[in-house]
C-alpha cells in the first residue's frame, strides 16, 4: 500500500510555469495557431527547432535571417525576417512570452553548415542585437514586442560523443573557449543596448557530466563549472541558466539531480538570481526490449504511458523549484511533436497531462505533499484546493490518501488509457484510491476544514 | 458474384511501372535518423522521383535536389565546382540506388507556401540555369565535379508551374512565380540545351497540375510550334477515384501524338487520393492511411496498366502527410505499402496477359513469364458489402496472398482447385494469386 500525506494549510511556494512549449502547434509552420494549443496558456514558448530542418532555410536561426554574413549588419536589407515575423507574430498577440535562440538548429546530418563557432564573433553579435531591435524597437519594419523577452545564446554547445553523432557533434563546432566567448559577448552587447530583455543561455545536452564512449557518464562538468567562471570573470550577465532534461529510462528521478546540480553550482558561482530553466524536456519511454527503442519512446509519448511520466515530472519539477520548463516540443507532424494526434489534431493523453497542469497553476500555490515510489503527487491550494496524482508504473497502484487542511472531496478527473481525464464519481470515502497502471489524476475539495489527517 | 477469366495465352504487353513513388528511403543512423531501408528495398519500386524532397530532414532537408539549394548563389560562376554543393544529395541518392530503384531527377524546386517565396521564383537568366541544370547532370552521369555515373535517365525541368494564373496574388503562385509565357521560354531553353548536351537522357517535364487544362494544352502546342524536344510530359492528379485519377490519360496520349510527339511518354508522377484540399483534406488523409487507401492505391496502379501511361509515381514515399506507405513516427510499413510489393511481382513476371472482370468494382491485372502466372485484384468502391469473387484461368496451387485488416499480404488457405478458385472479399481487400 502507498501512502501520500497532504496538507493545504502548509503552503510552499508558488506555482512555477512549467507548462511551456518548444515552438507551437500549426498545421504549417506559417499558419495558425492550433485553437486547442493557445487554451493550454503556455507562458513561454522557445524557437528552436522551428520549421526543423534548418529552419527550412528561412525561419528564425541567425543565417536564416542574416543569410549573408559579409553583408552590412546595419542595413535592413540584409536581413530576411519575413517568415520569422508569421512565426512570431500571434505568439506575441497571444500574450505568449518567447525565448529566442540565437543561433541555429540542430544538423545531424553528415555535412555541416551552420554550427561552426562564428568566424567574427562581434559582427555575429551585432547582427542579433538588430533582430533583438527588430522585434523590439520597430527596426526594420518590426515591432514593439515587450513578450519578447528571453534571448537565449546558442543551443547545446556542450556537444556529443562522436559514438552518438558519427558525423560529429550536431550543435556546435567549435571549443569550448570559443563558445565561452561568444556568450559574454553578445551577452553584454545585447544587456546594454536592450537593458530589459533577460540574456543567457546555454542550453546543455547533459548538465551532470558528458558523453564518454558512447555513454551519458555523470562525473566531468567542466564545461558547466568553466562556463560559469568565465562569465563571473567577464562580468558578462546570465539572467538565466537554460539545461535540456529529457528523461530517459530514470525517468522523474533524474530530474531532482539535475535540478539540484544546476541549483547549487549556480549558488555556489555566487548567481543566485538567475533563472533556473529547463529548456527541453521529454519522457523518453520505452517499455518493451527493443533495439527500435526510438520508436517505442514515439509511441508512448502520445499515450497513457508517456502521459503519465510527464505528469508526474510538471509535479517534480515544481517541487523541485524549476523556474520555467519548456517541454519539446509543440509542432505537429515531428515525432517529438506529442500534443495533437495526426492527421485528426485531436488531443492526445500527453496534452491532458499539460491541461491539468495549467489547471493547477491557475489554481493557487503549492502546497505540502509526500510521494511514494512509483506515485506522484502535486497538492495546490488557493481558489481551489486539488490534489494531483499520477502512477507511473506499469502496475496498478492503492494509494491511502492522509489529506489535511482540503475539505471534502468533489470532483474527481482521471486520465488513464480508457479516459481523457474525464470526470468520474468520486472514488470510496474509506477505501484507498486505486490508481491504474499508468494513469493521473486530480481531486478538487470544498475547501471546508476537515478532521487532521482525514483519510480520503 | 465477380469474375475474373485470365487467359494466359493471349499476351497484351509489357507489364509497365505503374508502382513507382516520389521520393526515397531513410537510412537510419546511430543518432535520432531510424530508417526504412530494408521495407524500401522489399518493395522494389522502379523509380523514384526526388521532388518535395528538400521538406525532409533524413533526405538533407534544405541542402538537397532543389537547383537553387546546389547552387544556391546564382551570381556565381555555374563552371566552378566550388559553386555547387551536391554533398546531402549525393547521400540521398546514394541511398536510394542502392535499394535497386533508380533516379527520377526533378530539376526546379519543391513547392512553397508561404507567403514569401525563394526558389519558385523565375531564374535571373534561364541560359545559365540551364547550364546549371548541365553540371548537376554531369556530377551524377559523368563524374564531373567528384561525381558519379549513375546512369540517371530521367530529368524532368520543373513542377506545377500552371499552379497559378499569372494576374494570381503572388501568394498562390506557389510552384512557378513567373507568368505563362515566361515558363514556355525557360523550358524551351532548358530542354533544348540539355537536350543537345545529353542526347540520349530524357529530358522533359513539366509536371502540370490537371493534364486537361487549357495550360497544359497552350504548353504542348508551344512545345511542338517551337519543335522543344519533349521525352516525356508529366502531370498530376488528386482525387478519390482510380478514374478520377486516371481521367485524360487516353486525351494526352491522342494530344501528344497529333503534335508529333508521338514518342513521348506519358507520365502520371504525383497522385494520390484527395477529395479536397481544404474541408475534407484531413477526411483525405485519415483514408490515404487506411486500408481503404491502400485499395484505392491498388485499384489506381491496376486501372492504369491499361491505359496509355508509361509511368505512374505515388506521392508521397516520403515521411510526411500524404505517404500512405510508412508510418510518419516509426516507419514502419502501413496498409498503402504492400500493393506496391504486390505489384511489383507482376512486374517481375513482365508480360502482361488477358483477364477479363465483369464487376467494374474489382480492378485487376495478370501477368506472366513462361509457365508462371499470377494475378493482382483490388476490391474498391464506396460500399461496405462482401463480394464472392471466382477467378478461372490459373493453374492448380496457385495461393491467395491477402491484405485485408487482418492481413499484411499474407498467405491463405485459399488455393485454386480443378482451375477455379472462389474466395469472399471483404471491401477494399486486394489480393495477390501466385
Amino acid at each position: 500500500m502507498t501512502e501520500i500525506r497532504v496538507d493545504f494549510r502548509q503552503k510552499i511556494k508558488a506555482m512555477k510555469p512549467l507548462h511551456g512549449f518548444n515552438n507551437c502547434a500549426r498545421q504549417v509552420d506559417y499558419g495558425e495557431i492550433l485553437p486547442d494549443f493557445l487554451r493550454l496558456r503556455p507562458p513561454v514558448v522557445r524557437l528552436h527547432d522551428t520549421a526543423y530542418p534548418y529552419g527550412a532555410g528561412h525561419y528564425v536561426d541567425v543565417h536564416n535571417i542574416f543569410p549573408d554574413f559579409s553583408a552590412d549588419p546595419d542595413d535592413p536589407a540584409a536581413y530576411d525576417f519575413a517568415l520569422t515575423d508569421l512565426y512570431v507574430k500571434p505568439l506575441c498577440e497571444n500574450g505568449i512570452d518567447v525565448m529566442y535562440r540565437l543561433g541555429t538548429t540542430i544538423e545531424h546530418a553528415p555535412k555541416k553548415y551552420h554550427i561552426f563557432a562564428p568566424a567574427d564573433p562581434e559582427k555575429w553579435a551585432a547582427v542579433c542585437e538588430h533582430i533583438v531591435r527588430h522585434y523590439r524597437a520597430g527596426w526594420a519594419d518590426g515591432f514593439s514586442f515587450s513578450n519578447m523577452k528571453y534571448w537565449e545564446i546558442w543551443n547545446e554547445p556542450d556537444g556529443l560523443d562522436p559514438q552518438i553523432e558519427p558525423y560529429g557533434p550536431p550543435n556546435w563546432i567549435g571549443t569550448a573557449q570559443a563558445y565561452y566567448r561568444l556568450y559574454a559577448h553578445t551577452a553584454k552587447y545585447l544587456k546594454q543596448r536592450h537593458p530589459e530583455i533577460l540574456v543567457g543561455g546555454y542550453s546543455s545536452c547533459y548538465i551532470l557530466g558528458r558523453n564518454e564512449g558512447g555513454k551519458w557518464t555523470q562525473g566531468d562538468t567542466r564545461f558547466f563549472t568553466d562556463f560559469l567562471s568565465f562569465v563571473k570573470e567577464t562580468g558578462a550577465p546570465l539572467d538565466f541558466f537554460t539545461w535540456h532534461g529529457y528523461l530517459g529510462n530514470q525517468g522523474t528521478k533524474k530530474i531532482d539531480r539535475e535540478f539540484g546540480f544546476v541549483d547549487r553550482t549556480l549558488n555556489d558561482y555566487g548567481f543566485f538570481d538567475t533563472l533556473r530553466v529547463d529548456a527541453e524536456w521529454n519522457c523518453c519511454v520505452c517499455d518493451v526490449d527493443t533495439p527500435n527503442f526510438r520508436d517505442q519512446f514515439y509511441i508512448n509519448m502520445r499515450n497513457e504511458k508517456g502521459a503519465s511520466h510527464i505528469a508526474a515530472a510538471l509535479y517534480e519539477m515544481q517541487r523541485c523549484g524549476v523556474d520555467l520548463a519548456l517541454f519539446y516540443d509543440a509542432q505537429l507532424w515531428k515525432e517529438y511533436g506529442p500534443l495533437f494526434h495526426v492527421p485528426e489534431l485531436t488531443k492526445t493523453k500527453t496534452y491532458r497531462a499539460f491541461e491539468q497542469f495549467l489547471r493547477l497553476f491557475e489554481a493557487g500555490g503549492e502546497c505540502f505533499s509526500t510521494q511514494d515510489g512509483d506515485v506522484y503527487a502535486l497538492a495546490v491550494g488557493g481558489t481551489e484546493n486539488i490534489l494531483a496524482l499520477a502512477n507511473t508504473s506499469a502496475a496498478e497502484q492503492k494509494v491511502q490518501l492522509r489529506v489535511s487542511g482540503g475539505g471534502l472531496p468533489v470532483r474527481f478527473r482521471l486520465c488513464d488509457g480508457r479516459h481523457d481525464l474525464s470526470e468520474l464519481p468520486l472514488p470510496e470515502l474509506a477505501a484507498p484510491l486505486v490508481l491504474p497502471p499508468y494513469s493521473f489524476c486530480d481531486i478538487t475539495f470544498d475547501r471546508q476544514p476537515q478532521a487532521e489527517g482525514a483519510r480520503l | 458474384m465477380a469474375t475474373i477469366t485470365v487467359d494466359s495465352k493471349t499476351e497484351i504487353g509489357r507489364i509497365k511501372p505503374m508502382h513507382c513513388v516520389n521520393n526515397g528511403p531513410v537510412k537510419a543512423r546511430t543518432d535520432q535518423v531510424r530508417g526504412n531501408m530494408e521495407l524500401y528495398t522489399a518493395a522494389k519500386i522502379p523509380y523514384m522521383r526526388n521532388h518535395d524532397a528538400s521538406f525532409y530532414p533524413g533526405y538533407g532537408g534544405e541542402h538537397t535536389v532543389d537547383v537553387h539549394l546546389i547552387f544556391s548563389d546564382f551570381s556565381r560562376d555555374e563552371n566552378d565546382p566550388a559553386s555547387y554543393d551536391f554533398h546531402l544529395t549525393d547521400e540521398y541518392l546514394a541511398n536510394t540506388l542502392s535499394t535497386g530503384t533508380k533516379i527520377f531527377y526533378r530539376l526546379g524546386s519543391k513547392i512553397e507556401h508561404e507567403t514569401k517565396k525563394y526558389g519558385t521564383l523565375p531564374p535571373p537568366d534561364f541560359h545559365k540555369w540551364a547550364r546549371i541544370c548541365e553540371h548537376i547532370i554531369r556530377h551524377y552521369n559523368e563524374g564531373w565535379n567528384d561525381g558519379h555515373h549513375w546512369d540517371i535517365d530521367y530529368w524532368e525541368i520543373w513542377n506545377e508551374p500552371d499552379g497559378a494564373e499569372d494576374d494570381a496574388d503572388p501568394y498562390w503562385k506557389k510552384c512557378w512565380g513567373g507568368t505563362q509565357a515566361q515558363f514556355f521560354e525557360l523550358f524551351r531553353i532548358a530542354a533544348t540545351h540539355l537536350k543537345a548536351c545529353f542526347p540520349t537522357l530524357k529530358i522533359g517535364g513539366p509536371a502540370v497540375c490537371g493534364n486537361d487544362r487549357p495550360w497544359a494544352d497552350a504548353f504542348l502546342r508551344y512545345c511542338a510550334s517551337h519543335d522543344v524536344p519533349l521525352d516525356f510530359f508529366s502531370w498530376h492528379a488528386y482525387c478519390p477515384t482510380p478514374e478520377g485519377i486516371l481521367h485524360g490519360a487516353d486525351e494526352v496520349r491522342k494530344k501528344l501524338d497529333s503534335l508529333g510527339y508521338d514518342q513521348t511518354e506519358s507520365i502520371c508522377n504525383e497522385w494520390n487520393y484527395i477529395l479536397n484540399w481544404d474541408t475534407r483534406f484531413i477526411e483525405s488523409i485519415e483514408t490515404i492511411l487506411s486500408l481503404k487507401g491502400a485499395a484505392f492505391t491498388a485499384a489506381t496502379i491496376l486501372a492504369a496498366q491499361d491505359l496509355p501511361i508509361d509511368m505512374l509515381m505515388y506521392y508521397d514515399a516520403r515521411p510526411c502527410v500524404l505517404n500512405g506507405m510508412f508510418d510518419y513516427y516509426t516507419l514502419r510499413a502501413l496498409k498503402g505499402y504492400y500493393p506496391f510489393v504486390m505489384f511489383s511481382e507482376l512486374y517481375r513476371l513482365g508480360t502482361q496477359i488477358a483477364l477479363d472482370c465483369d464487376d467494374p468494382s474489382i480492378y485487376a491485372v495478370a501477368a506472366k513469364h513462361g509457365a508462371d502466372t499470377a494475378v493482382m485484384a483490388a476490391y474498391f468502391q464506396e460500399a461496405d458489402e462482401e463480394k464472392t469473387l471466382t477467378v478461372t484461368g490459373l493453374p492448380d496451387g496457385k495461393r491467395v496472398y491477402l491484405l485485408d485488416e487482418t492481413h499484411d499480404f499474407e498467405a491463405t488457405d485459399s488455393v485454386v482447385r480443378n482451375g477455379r478458385l472462389t474466395l469472399s472479399l471483404k471491401p477494399y481487400s486486394v489480393l495477390l494469386i501466385q
